[in-house]
């Protein structure tokens, strides 16, 4: 009889504790996996980041939160800003001879959970080094209910110039109103930008404000409907700090240098990263150790088997791919487990992480994200099983000995 | 298969003094014998020594023309496995495998194992149990299935540690009957204290006079 054959046996001939032993080892498995996967989509900021901007300026708000909302997408509905303030602060500053350009971001609708921006045609002409913003197809619309899609968008949903979308109004969640949704008109696809405003759709600022006007519960009267939640300022060597001295102290916004914003955002996820890469070792760790208890749990048994495997004539290798096909098996079978309960857990954590992770429709992440883990697992538990066997044999020889006067 | 031993001392790990010492004992091939003697004093041990599972300290151990003092662990092992067939006094059986499973365990690779299982169950009239597991069998049934093993793996040599001790006098005359069955033109060497089975043997030998003096301390 085969070495993987009597392995099988094993552990088909001891259902429960195989069954109780794979589901414990999936679940740790599930769990590293996971893990793993939000490290890597916390990680993904950075190449999902917009590059756009010096700096951004908002409500007041975490500089990260600010950034993360505007160029990446995330979080809940940030609060308003007037819209003028960014014609006022620009008027004022060509004033003094400095120069800046400024974009205005209002997030006003959403399209299959895909965030629609209204913003300028400013858009497309930012300095450098914040290129990248163009059209491939049609064009910027005006206030004649169009819409530009970023590549993203328009790839997965197979639209083109001249489809009509429909959007919902998004405004601050805290508005319970049923919002019926509006017919826009694709009017322009961008180009490919490689980064999240790529799965977003864009439309002019008056038609955002159009869109939500109705449902805003924060609307603030002062500010007539002219509004946005930030502007993207391209500035000077230097600017981001005559911003904010500007505003900080003394208006109701303030900036969030980028370079500033990226440094945190860096600290963060690298922290994140070696506290993922402990707790990822240590749950391998309780791998091993579970596999080592369950080959040690029936010590006495194996014990004997191997006693009787080795009079038999099985030499000691063959006793030990016993071993390593039990350990395999499990390993495998706890992959297997593991695989399924990540993809069927990971979501479920996504959203209990809420805004602290970019959406699904920003960056996905799909199972496979954890091979690292599975890698992991077989040898860590072929480890295991091959350690314990070593107490397998020490007993083993004692149990021969039994009977000696 | 001839047996020979040869200048035999066996000690114990961690003991200074010798367990026991054959200085000679030859088993001619085809013929049985049975050594008889006090419980606990070594011939369990005598039996490892003989199927290469624990080396003496000094002697040598022919089987036909191999010193199983000279191969090494693995060498032994495969030797074993295609000359040497085993029965203890209890435990001869994994418990979660089925009786065909255990007899197939023995049969050494490269044979017919399908095939020879089928004739040992036949032979051995264990055909009604052939797919229980082996931990629900009652004690006599186990040995059967054991003397089975042997039948099945065709074995020169047969060694057995008090096969019938555990057993009343119905199911030890029948494992009796069976092992003579599946020794017949095998060399085979019992090891027991069990009176009713003396008679069955080409030879016997007392385990005793390879006790040194000093170390006969056990009752009998």
């Amino acid at each position: 009889m085969s070495p993987l054959r009597l392995a099988w046996l094993n552990r088909t001939r001891h259902k429960a504790a195989t069954i109780l032993t794979i589901a414990s080892l999936a679940l740790m498995v599930a769990f590293a996996g996971i893990l793993l996967r939000t490290w890597r989509v916390a990680e993904s900021r950075f190449s999902t980041l917009a590059n756009s901007g010096d700096a951004i300026l908002g409500a007041k708000a975490d500089p990260v939160d600010m950034t993360l909302s505007a160029l990446n997408l995330e979080g809940p509905y940030p609060r308003f800003i007037p819209l003028r303030f960014g014609v006022l602060l620009n008027k004022n500053w060509l004033d003094t001879g400095f120069s800046a350009h400024v974009i205005p971001i209002l997030f006003c609708g959403k399209h299959e959970g895909r965030r629609v921006i209204g913003t300028t045609h400013d858009i497309f002409t930012q300095p450098e080094p914040s290129p990248g913003f163009a059209l491939q197809s049609g064009v910027w619309p005006g206030i004649d209910k169009g819409i530009v899609l970023g590549a993203e968008t328009a790839r997965r949903e197979k639209l083109h110039v001249g489809d009509r979308i429909p959007v919902t109004p998004w405004t601050s969640d805290s508005l319970d109103v049923p919002r019926a949704p509006t017919l826009f008109r694709v009017a322009g696809i961008l180009k490919p930008m490689h980064n999240a405003w790529d799965g977003a759709l864009f439309t002019n600022i008056v038609q955002a404000e159009a869109l939500i006007g109705r449902y805003s519960k924060d609307w603030n009267g002062d500010w007539s409907r002219l509004v946005a939640h930030y502007f993207i300022l391209n500035v000077p060597a230097g600017g981001v700090e005559r911003v904010r001295a500007t505003v900080d102290a003394r208006t109701v916004v303030q900036v969030a240098s980028l370079v500033d914003t990226r440094a945190a955002l860096a600290r963060m996820t690298a922290t994140g990263r070696s506290l993922g890469a402990v707790v990822a070792l240590l749950v391998l760790c309780l791998t091993a150790i579970a596999v080592a208890a369950l080959i040690l749990g029936r010590y006495e048994a194996l014990t004997r088997h191997f006693s009787i495997l080795e009079a038999v004539g099985y030499p000691r290798s063959a006793l030990l791919a016993v071993l390593a096909w039990e350990g395999l098996l499990l390993g495998l079978g706890a992959v297997l487990g593991g695989a399924v309960c990540d993809a069927t857990l990971f979501p479920l954590a996504r959203r209990l992480l809420g805004g602290a992770l970019p959406g699904p429709e920003i960056v996905s992440s799909t199972v496979w994200t954890s091979w690292p883990v599975w890698a992991a697992t077989v040898p860590a538990v072929l480890a295991a099983s091959l350690l314990s066997s070593l107490l397998v044999f020490k007993g083993r020889a004692a149990e021969r000995l039994r009977g000696l006067g | 298969m001839n047996l020979q031993l040869s200048d035999v001392e066996v000690r114990v790990p961690g003991r200074r003094d010798a367990l026991f010492l054959v200085p000679s004992l030859r088993v001619p091939a085809g013929s049985s014998l049975l050594i008889h003697g006090p419980s606990g004093a070594g011939k369990t041990t005598l039996l490892h020594v003989l199927s290469g599972q624990f080396l003496p300290a000094t002697g040598s151990l022919h089987l036909g023309e191999t010193d199983l003092t000279a191969l090494s662990a693995s060498r032994r092992a495969a030797f074993r496995r295609r000359h040497i067939g085993i029965i203890f006094q209890r435990g001869n059986l994994i418990e979660h495998l089925t009786v065909r499973e255990n007899i197939a365990l023995g049969i050494p690779p490269g044979m017919p194992a399908r095939l020879r299982t089928e004739q040992a169950i036949r032979r051995m009239d264990l055909a009604g149990m052939q797919h229980q597991r082996a931990g629900l069998l009652s004690p006599g049934e186990q040995q059967r299935v054991a003397v089975a093993r042997i039948v099945a793996a065709e074995p020169d040599l047969i060694l057995a540690d008090e096969p019938t001790s555990s057993l009343d006098q119905a199911n030890a005359e029948t494992v009796m009957e069976a092992l003579r069955e599946a020794s017949r033109g095998k060399t085979m060497v019992v090891v027991s204290h069990d009176p009713r089975i003396l008679a069955r043997f080409d030879a016997v030998e007392n385990f005793a006079q390879w006790i040194p003096e000093k170390s006969v301390k056990v009752s009998a």
